[in-house]
């Protein structure tokens, strides 16, 4: 799942983004306003924190701009400002939470978390897929209630698969929501990550469809 | 009557020189209309002496031998004398209208002079009188005379009187087209006033901004300052609160570095550390936060009234609180009644019902439920959820600053604290009750927009 920060203060953004990376995000930053705007607007994030005091270009009119032009990614606005006025402005111009600084990160991790799940139709955070429960929040996947042994990358994989269950997801998907920008894109990884998955949960946890990509499948042990 | 009303002075000051106007006319052509009369008179009994002088014979006992032609002279108390007086002799010899009567009046003290005087006739009479003293040389010697031809006065002050009568109506009317031209004048000169003022009381209800343009020279000045002085205040609150907002952003920013500096000490195994600089954190944020709102409340006058929609003022933030993780799991039952304008600051009433929604969305169990309306007079609205709800002395605590029910829960209780002072600024109240449900209900009535 990747997620975008757009916050100038680097001593906000760094803890967010630790914090963010450890429950499993693939995490990205941004600092101006303006290039904010044009990487929402052009890339696909599955959330994005967004600081209301930007420079360049302030995070109410950014967000404003993505959904006019139908961008409807997550979108959890951080701000300085706590009157109700201000908060009911930013969720009617499309904001799906609000938090007002100061934060607990683990707090903001979990709302973030909490939307995204929203924004995909799935109404709760543990989700039956088969003989397996799948727990977005707690990051741990269970079966007749064990917590099954798992890295934080094939968790992710399979969170994301969850998050789009209802269609297929290519394998270039896979990596840009999975990985840094900056990782070597090598097809092959996801195919190693997609073996390794179906190794700890049965072959049929992830469905392949020949020349399109992958899907959640049944999960029958 | 208010005596300070300009409407009043003005029309005080028109009906006062119209009056006196009027008097002072009335009186002066009575006046002159006397003077005519009176002169009229005095050239007919001018000519009645001449003729009575020409009838005279100096040398007989009785001087006057025939009479005057006029029938009247003939009968009793007619109103019409003349009187003969032999000077030297005292013999007196009058007309028959006089009878028994003898006519007293002042000798001119020369020949040929005239005397005009009013004086005593028969029957109370009455009379205008003019005597000419005359001198004869007769045989016997100089004999001199008095004459006196008389009419009675009355004559002239019927006249008078009648048409004093008529000129009092002929002026009565005139005065009152005076005083309606006068209250037209008043009326026509003073509306911008009245313009002016439905335009004043327009702003204090709240149903206008500005005094309008439409108003003649004399006033427009001051419009215009009244105007300039509306848009300062208006600034200056609009400053205030931006400045508010600002020192909310520059102090807010490093309370959130603190916090994650916390978070990265309890990270690092310094639980106690974290805790201490965490709780500090939080503790600056409460006080900061509650000045800062306090400082953004729209401080007015009391007379200058306000119209906010209530319904919308509980719709947006429950919206906004039905997206959050806390309220998305609620049944919200929102139970509005038709909408009510209250007299509050927009802003103001949608931080007052945001506080309490949020309030009940964090200690309801399942659900939240909204009723408003109108009772008594005012505006109220009910915000109830099913939460643990508080014993009735825990209800004397709430919105003291700092006093919180339940400790596990964050805040520091400050939200009812500036609910409370909100609706002390705008004359609304605020209960704390037992919910139908089962929790709290807080229930809050707040003064209409005037009509």
């Amino acid at each position: 799942m990747r997620m975008l920060i757009a916050e100038d203060d680097r001593r906000i953004a760094d803890p967010l983004g630790v914090a963010l990376a450890a429950a499993g995000f693939s995490v990205e930053f941004e600092s101006d306003g303006e290039a904010a705007w044009v990487r929402g607007d052009t890339e696909g994030f599955d959330g994005i924190v967004l600081d209301l005091g930007l420079p360049n270009l302030d995070g109410l009119t950014v967000l404003k701009r993505w959904r006019k032009a139908g961008r409807n990614h997550p979108v959890l606005i951080l701000s300085a400002r706590s009157s109700w006025e201000e908060r009911v402005e930013g969720i009617e111009a499309g904001a799906d939470d609000y938090v007002v600084k100061p934060f607990r990160v683990e707090e903001v991790v979990a709302r973030l978390r909490a939307i995204v799940r929203r924004s995909a139709g799935i109404a709760s955070a543990r989700i039956a897929v088969g003989d397996y429960l799948i727990d977005l929040d707690r990051m741990q996947v269970l079966r007749g209630g064990v917590p099954m042994p798992m890295t934080p990358q094939e968790f992710r994989l399979l969170a994301y698969l969850v998050h789009q269950r209802h269609r297929v997801v290519t394998q270039l998907e896979i990596t840009e929501h999975l990985y840094q920008q900056d990782f070597e894109r090598d097809s092959n990884s996801v195919e190693v990550l997609v073996g390794r998955v179906r190794r700890r949960l049965g072959s049929s946890i992830i469905e392949t469809r020949r020349g399109f990509g992958y899907t959640l499948g049944a999960g029958r042990t | 009557m208010n005596p300070r009303s300009l409407h009043v002075r003005l029309l005080g000051i028109a009906a006062l020189w119209v009056v006196i106007a009027v008097v002072l006319v009335g009186l002066a052509l009575l006046y002159l209309l006397t003077i005519t009369l009176e002169h009229n008179t005095e050239e007919d009994l001018a000519a009645g002496v001449t003729r009575l002088v020409a009838q005279i014979d100096a040398a007989a006992t009785l001087p006057v031998t025939g009479t005057l032609p006029d029938p009247q002279y003939q009968t009793p108390a007619s109103g019409q004398y003349w009187q003969v007086i032999d000077i030297a002799a005292g013999t007196v010899q009058r007309s028959r209208s006089l009878w028994d009567r003898e006519l007293e009046v002042g000798l001119p003290d020369r020949d040929g002079a005239s005397h005009l005087e009013t004086i005593d006739g028969p029957d109370a009479q009455r009379l205008v009188a003019l005597t000419r003293r005359i001198s004869f040389e007769t045989p016997l010697g100089r004999r001199s005379f008095a004459v006196t031809v008389a009419r009675d006065r009355l004559e002239i002050d019927t006249a008078v009187q009648r048409y004093a009568g008529d000129m009092a109506v002929a002026l009565l009317v005139l005065a009152l087209a005076m005083l309606a031209a006068a209250w037209a004048q008043v009326t026509l000169g003073l509306k911008p006033l009245e313009l002016l003022q439905r335009h004043v009381e327009a702003i204090r209800h709240g149903r206008a901004r500005r005094l309008g343009n439409d108003f003649p020279v004399e006033i427009q000045p001051l419009v215009g300052e009244v105007n300039d002085l509306l848009q300062a205040r208006e600034a200056s609150l609009e400053f205030a609160r931006a400045r508010a907002g600002e020192l909310a952003h520059s102090l807010k920013t490093p309370l959130a570095v603190l916090a994650a500096t916390a978070e990265q000490q309890r990270l690092a195994g310094n639980a106690e550390l974290a805790e201490t600089l965490a709780g500090l954190g939080r503790e600056l944020d409460d006080r900061i936060d509650y000045q800062l709102r306090l400082a953004r409340l729209n401080l007015r006058a009391r007379s200058h009234s306000l119209r906010t929609s209530l319904n919308q003022a509980i719709l947006r933030p429950a919206a906004v609180l039905q997206k959050t993780a806390d309220g998305e799991r609620l049944d919200w039952r929102l139970d509005l009644g038709a909408d009510e304008e209250v007299d509050m600051d927009a802003r103001d009433l949608l931080e007052l019902t945001g506080i309490l929604l949020e309030n009940a969305c964090k200690w309801a169990d399942s659900c939240v439920s909204v009723r408003s309306g109108r009772i008594d007079g005012q505006a109220f609205f009910l915000v109830a959820d099913d939460g643990p709800g508080l014993a009735p002395e825990e209800a004397a605590t709430l919105g003291i600053p700092g006093k919180r029910l339940d400790a596990s829960k964050p805040g520091h209780g400050l939200g009812l604290a500036i609910a409370k002072d909100m609706l002390a600024l705008n004359g609304g109240t605020i209960a704390f009750e037992r919910a139908a449900e089962g929790g709290m209900a807080v229930r809050v009535t707040l003064p209409l927009a005037n009509a």
